[in-house]
C-alpha cells in the first residue's frame, strides 16, 4: 500500500493528498499506532506509537466513519474523551464546553449522534478529538460531503489549532482545504508506478 | 453470563462431590484403622506346660527390642474360659503387675490392679461391676469398654482380665504369650517397617510358632484406595478444567466479537489493552469464585451438618489425605481455568485496531 514514504512533521498543516487507495488513510493509521508498519519505523517524540499507549493519548484521531459512541450524547462522547486522556473533572467539564461552543454544538449537548446532521456530526467528532488537547490531530477526510458553511467552521477550528503550536495532518481529496495554510505532500509521489497507473486508469 | 454461572457450579458440584465421596470412603477406612489402632501390633506366640514351673516367656527378648519404638504390654491368655455376669464365656488374659502402666495405654479404663472385662457391649456402662467366676473362685471385674477390633485382636468374645499373681484352679499350664504393642512411628512408611522389624526378630529368636496381627492389611487397602481415587481425582478435576475453558472462552470470545468495534473504539482513545482484558478477567474470576463458593455451601447444606464438609475433608488420620491439597488443587483449577479461557480475548485485543476502525 505505502511504500519508501518518509518524513518529519513538527507544527503545522499538512494535507495528505492522492487518489483514493493509494494509503493516506494509512499513513494517519501508522502515526496513530493503529496499524502495525510490516518496515521502517515511526516515532513520536521518539517513542513508538505501538508501543506506549501514552502517545496515543497525545493524538487526536478524526475517523473517516467518525465512529462516535453511538449511545453516548455528544457532551458524554467529548467528556468520556478528555477523561481517558488523564484531565482532571474541572478540565474535562471547561474544555467539553469550550469545545461545544466552538464547533457550535452547544445545542445539540444532550442528543446523541445518530441524531444529529452529518456536519454536525463531523464537527462533534472533530471536537472529541480536540478536547484531549493532543499535540498532533489526525483527521481522515473530515470534510467529505460537507456543505461548505460546515467547512468553513472546520477549517477555522483547524486553523486556530495548529495556531496554538498544535501539529495537523489531514487525509483528504478536498480542494476546499487548499484554503489553509498548510505543507502538501502529494501521495501519488510514493505510489509504485504499476499501481499508480492503474489508479489513474480507474 | 447465567449460563456461564449454571455451567460453572454444576461442573464444580460434580468435581466436589466426588472429592466428597473419597474423603467419605477414605475416612470411613480410616475409622476402622483407628478403631484398629493404626500402630497396633499383636504378637500371639501359644506354649505348652505348666506356667507354675517357672517355664521363661518365649517372647521376652522381643519385649527389650521393643521397648525403644513404642508402648507394649506382655499378657497371658490362659486355656480356661471364664463365666461372666449377663455375658456369658469370656477368654482369660493375665497381666503382670509391671506391665499395669503399660496396659493403661492400650485400655484408658484399667486404672489399678484387679479384674477387668474388655467388652464392646455398648449397653454395659464403663465401670459397672459383674461377677466372673472360673472354676470355683468368683471375681467381681469391672467393666471396661474397648473397640470390636481391638477385642477381636485378643479373642472373639469378650475377655476377663486378671493378675497373673492370682492363682487359677485346675490350671493345666497350657497358654499363649500376647504382646500388644503400639508403634510410635506415626505414618504408614514407619509402621510397615516396625511390623518388618518385629517379623525379622521374630525370625532371628527362631520363634516360628508366633502368629502375628496387625493394621498393616487395612492400611494397605487405604493406601490404594487413596492411589486410584488420587488419579480419578485428577482426572476430574483435568475435565472440569478443560470444560470450564471451553465454556468460558467460547462465550468471551463471542462477547468480544459482539464489542470488537467498542473496545477498538476505548483502545483508539488511549485506554490500554491491559484494562479491557482485566474486564474479562475480573468477571470470569468472580464467577468462578462465586460458583465454587455455591457449591461448598450448596454441599455443606445437603449433608444437613454445618460442619460435615469441613469434618469429612479434614479428617487426616494417616497423613495421605490433605484437605488442603485438595483445596489447593481446586484452586490450580480455577486459575488454570480462569487463565486460559482468556487466551481468545487475548488474541482478539491483539487485532490492529486500524483494521476495525475505518
Amino acid at each position: 500500500m505505502l511504500d519508501s514514504f518518509s518524513a518529519e512533521m513538527d507544527g503545522g498543516i499538512t494535507l495528505l493528498v492522492g487518489f483514493s487507495g493509494c494509503g493516506k488513510s494509512t499513513l494517519l493509521k501508522l502515526i496513530a499506532g493503529f496499524l502495525r508498519p510490516t518496515a521502517g519505523r515511526i516515532r513520536l517524540d521518539g517513542e513508538n506509537p505501538l508501543r506506549k499507549h501514552l502517545c496515543r493519548l497525545s493524538i487526536g484521531f478524526v475517523f473517516q466513519q467518525l465512529n462516535l459512541l453511538p449511545l453516548a450524547s455528544i457532551q458524554q462522547n467529548l467528556e468520556m474523551s478528555a477523561s481517558l486522556a488523564g484531565l482532571s473533572p474541572g478540565e474535562v467539564r471547561d474544555t467539553t464546553e469550550k469545545y461545544l461552543v466552538e464547533l457550535g454544538l452547544e445545542s445539540f449537548a444532550d442528543q446523541r449522534p445518530i441524531e444529529l446532521s452529518g456536519g454536525q456530526q463531523q464537527r462533534a467528532a472533530i471536537a472529541r478529538a480536540l478536547v484531549k488537547q493532543p499535540r498532533i490531530l489526525l483527521l481522515d477526510e473530515p470534510t467529505s460531503g460537507l456543505d461548505d458553511l460546515n467547512t468553513r467552521v472546520i477549517i477555522r477550528q483547524l486553523a486556530r489549532y495548529a495556531d496554538s503550536g498544535g501539529t495537523v495532518i489531514i487525509a483528504t481529496h478536498d480542494t476546499r482545504l487548499l484554503a489553509l495554510h498548510h505543507e502538501r505532500i502529494d501521495f501519488n509521489r510514493f505510489l509504485p508506478v504499476e499501481r499508480h497507473l492503474e489508479t489513474v486508469a480507474d | 453470563m447465567l449460563a456461564r454461572l449454571a455451567v460453572a457450579c454444576f461442573l464444580f458440584t460434580l468435581g466436589l462431590s466426588l472429592d466428597l465421596y473419597f474423603a467419605g470412603s477414605q475416612k470411613a477406612v480410616a475409622r476402622q484403622l483407628e478403631a484398629a489402632g493404626l500402630g497396633r501390633v499383636v504378637v500371639t506366640n501359644f506354649t505348652y506346660g505348666n506356667r507354675m514351673q517357672g517355664k521363661a516367656p518365649a517372647l521376652s527378648p522381643l519385649l527389650d527390642k521393643l521397648a525403644d519404638d513404642g508402648n507394649y504390654a506382655y499378657l497371658r491368655r490362659l486355656s480356661q474360659q471364664a463365666q461372666v455376669e449377663l455375658l456369658g464365656d469370656a477368654h482369660i488374659l493375665t497381666y503382670r503387675d509391671q506391665d499395669l502402666i503399660d496396659l493403661r495405654n492400650f485400655f484408658p479404663g484399667i486404672n489399678h490392679a484387679g479384674a477387668f472385662l474388655l467388652t464392646a457391649r455398648g449397653e454395659l456402662p464403663e465401670g459397672t461391676r459383674l461377677s466372673a467366676r472360673v472354676g470355683g473362685l468368683e471375681w467381681d471385674a469391672r467393666v471396661v469398654q474397648t473397640s470390636q477390633t481391638a477385642l477381636e485382636s485378643l479373642g472373639r468374645k469378650q475377655v476377663l482380665l486378671l493378675p497373673s499373681e492370682w492363682a487359677l484352679p485346675q490350671e493345666d499350664g497350657s497358654y499363649a504369650e500376647v504382646i500388644l504393642f503400639e508403634s510410635s512411628a506415626i505414618h504408614s512408611a514407619g509402621i510397615r517397617s516396625e511390623i518388618g522389624k518385629i517379623r525379622q526378630l521374630l525370625t532371628l529368636d527362631e520363634i516360628s510358632t508366633a502368629n502375628l496381627q496387625s493394621s498393616l492389611a487395612l492400611l494397605n487397602r487405604l493406601e490404594a484406595m487413596q492411589q486410584q481415587q488420587a488419579l480419578w481425582s485428577t482426572t476430574v478435576r483435568s475435565i472440569v478444567a478443560i470444560l470450564i475453558i471451553l465454556v468460558f472462552a467460547s462465550s468471551a470470545f463471542l462477547e468480544y466479537r459482539e464489542n470488537a468495534y467498542l473496545s477498538a473504539l476505548l483502545q483508539s482513545m488511549g485506554v490500554p489493552r491491559i484494562f479491557l482484558l482485566l474486564r474479562y478477567l475480573v468477571e470470569h474470576a468472580l464467577l468462578l469464585l462465586f460458583a465454587f463458593g455455591v457449591c461448598c455451601s450448596a454441599l455443606t447444606y445437603l449433608l444437613a451438618d454445618p460442619a460435615a464438609l469441613p469434618s469429612i475433608m479434614t479428617d487426616d488420620l494417616t497423613g495421605l489425605f490433605s484437605p488442603v491439597q485438595a483445596f489447593n488443587a481446586w484452586l490450580w483449577v480455577l486459575t488454570v481455568s480462569l487463565v486460559l479461557s482468556l487466551l481468545p480475548v487475548l488474541a482478539g485485543l491483539r487485532k490492529e485496531i486500524g483494521r476495525v476502525l475505518q
